[in-house]
């Protein structure tokens, strides 16, 4: 449990500040109405273009020269974050430029014409305004993330993945193997309710 | 002696998708009074948003130049741009408000995007709130308020930093015609007591009526006509400007009217203070020939008064013609209303 709640954490972290960074770098080079810079949008799409359409696990594999030198080891919690992390900044990346983008253009055509600088339409009004859907998408992220780890375990990451495999798949133990499941379901839904009482919240 | 406020000099927006070029905006020059209601018309897809949004730069140009109070804007960036649209106000037909922020916040962001100090925010939000009667909601999130109250709190927070400009898209057209007329009111207001040029597009061909001073027409991205308001209406020369006052202007002629022989329907118009004067009885006494009046109206355009008159005309055609040939003296226009 310890090593899943370990990479999970890494990983949130990651994709809060490096996934909202690139999503908000996305959102804001797309628009004319913004900074529209069709060279760094590019750039950046591709990036976690390609990032996400890579299966997780050869993922994993592709990036174990990597974590080597990151974390100096391939097996457990700790180098298992790397790839996690990567996927889930790609991941996190897109859904907070979602929730950027469904602000209404109005609303922002009606901020700039106001003359504001462009941190202040940022922060009070496209922040203010997706607030909702960035929680939602924290939710999304951090459900995936559970998912992900598991799969992280399945080669030697450990945590609840791990845990599964080990006794509920190699040593055919399923009761073993359904109390991990039903941990997992609790998690998850604790994780979904909380989130969407969070944004509920910020619907106005 | 009226300044231009605002200046667009062959100002054209093109935009370039799959198939070809659209051009939005094509050849438009206008030149805006200070003080003025200044109206911009016309069908939808006729490019009055596209326009409205160049005088701001929130739509970039293509080619031409805007200049706002003798300065050549059009190449601003930035923070000099920045500068120049605090000057400009502009609310929305769909209001635009912040949804997650109150009232006091919405208007409090204009200040603060100006840099006003945060100790002096209050004071002055109060008093934009109590210029339109909502200083009793300032703590009230948009999502509880009705559309006029919206557009309220939207004029306050576009009058926030004393534009000397207004732009209006279409801002009436998202409310019922009461409370189109309380946002028409408070407009007139703010141009008489703040001095403000007021820029409104609409399709609502009442509301220009009873605000505009001036009127240019846009059709398929160009301007085809600009007026006075009164001449506008009561003598369009453009066909797109003539559907457009029709509607308001117009006296439907009854399909099943009978007609007699010896008898012609007119339609007659009088203008300004010709409206009031009794020529039809004159008619009638003066000649040998019958007048009933079928339907009538007066409009007031801008505040002046603008008669039509549906009539039968019966007599025989020496009466007749003698009896149109006075009329056409003596009133604006008359016009003979042919069969179907």
């Amino acid at each position: 449990m310890g090593e899943t709640a370990q990479m999970v954490s890494i990983a949130m972290v990651a994709s809060l500040l490096l996934g909202t960074l690139i999503g908000l770098i996305l959102y804001v080079t797309e628009t004319p109405l913004l900074v529209q810079n069709k060279f760094v949008n590019r750039i950046a799409g591709v990036v976690v273009n390609v990032i996400r359409s890579v299966p997780f696990v050869i993922l994993l594999v592709v990036l174990i020269p990597l974590t080597k030198i990151i974390t100096g080891t391939t097996i457990g919690p700790i180098a298992a974050s790397v790839p996690l992390s990567f996927s889930a900044i790609a991941f996190h990346a897109r859904l907070v430029e979602g929730a950027f983008t469904d602000v209404d253009t109005g609303v922002l055509e009606s901020a700039i014409a106001s003359g504001a600088p462009l941190h202040l339409v940022l922060s009070d009004v496209v922040f203010v305004e997706s607030l909702p859907g960035l929680i939602r998408a924290i939710t999304v992220t951090f459900v995936s993330l559970v998912g992900y780890s598991a799969m992280a375990g399945i080669v030697g990451g450990g945590g609840i993945g791990d845990l599964a495999i080990q006794f509920g798949y190699y040593r055919y133990e399923t009761g073993v193997m359904a109390v991990t499941v039903i941990l997992l379901v609790v998690i998850v839904q604790i994780a979904q309710v909380i989130g969407d009482k969070v944004a509920a919240h910020f619907m106005r | 002696m009226p300044r231009p406020v605002i200046e667009l000099k062959d100002i054209n927006v093109n935009f370039s998708h799959a198939g070809g070029t659209l051009h939005a905006v094509s050849h438009v020059d206008l030149t805006i009074m200070e003080n003025e209601i200044f109206g911009i018309v016309g069908p939808s897809g006729a490019g009055k948003s596209t326009l409205v949004r160049v005088i701001n730069l929130l739509q970039q140009p293509t080619s031409g130049q805007v200049i706002i109070d003798g300065q050549d804007i059009t190449s601003l960036r930035g923070s000099a741009l920045s500068q120049v649209r605090r000057r400009i106000g502009m609310i929305f037909q769909h209001f635009n408000l912040i949804g997650g922020a109150t009232i006091a916040k919405n208007v409090a962001f204009n200040l603060k995007a100006a840099g006003w100090k945060s100790s002096d925010i209050p004071a002055r939000v109060s008093e934009l709130l109590e210029l339109v009667g909502l200083q009793d909601k300032s703590d009230v999130y948009p999502s509880q308020l009705s559309g006029g109250q919206k557009q309220r709190v939207a004029i306050a927070r576009a009058l926030a930093n004393n534009p000397s400009i207004l732009l209006c898209d279409e801002a009436t057209s998202a409310l019922d015609p009461e409370t189109a007329e309380e946002i028409v009111t408070i407009l007139q207001d703010i141009n008489r007591k703040m001095h403000l040029t007021i820029v409104f597009i609409t399709h609502q061909m009442d509301i220009a009526r009873k605000l505009f001073g001036r009127i240019a027409v846009m059709e398929k991205g160009s301007v085809v006509e600009v007026n006075d308001t009164y001449t506008l209406f009561t003598e369009p020369q453009h066909e797109s400007a003539k559907k457009l006052v029709a509607r308001v202007m117009d006296i439907g002629v009854p399909p099943e009217l009978q007609r007699h022989p010896d008898e012609i329907l007119l339609k007659i118009s009088y203008v300004g203070e010709r409206a009031y004067d009794p020529v039809i009885s004159t008619v009638i006494k003066t000649y040998d020939v019958d007048l009933s009046i079928i339907h009538g109206k007066i409009e007031y355009i801008d505040n002046k008064p603008f008669g039509i008159l549906l009539v039968t005309l019966h007599g025989s055609k020496e009466a007749r013609d003698a009896a149109l040939a006075y009329l056409q003296a003596h009133t604006h226009h008359v016009e003979e209303v042919s069969e179907g």
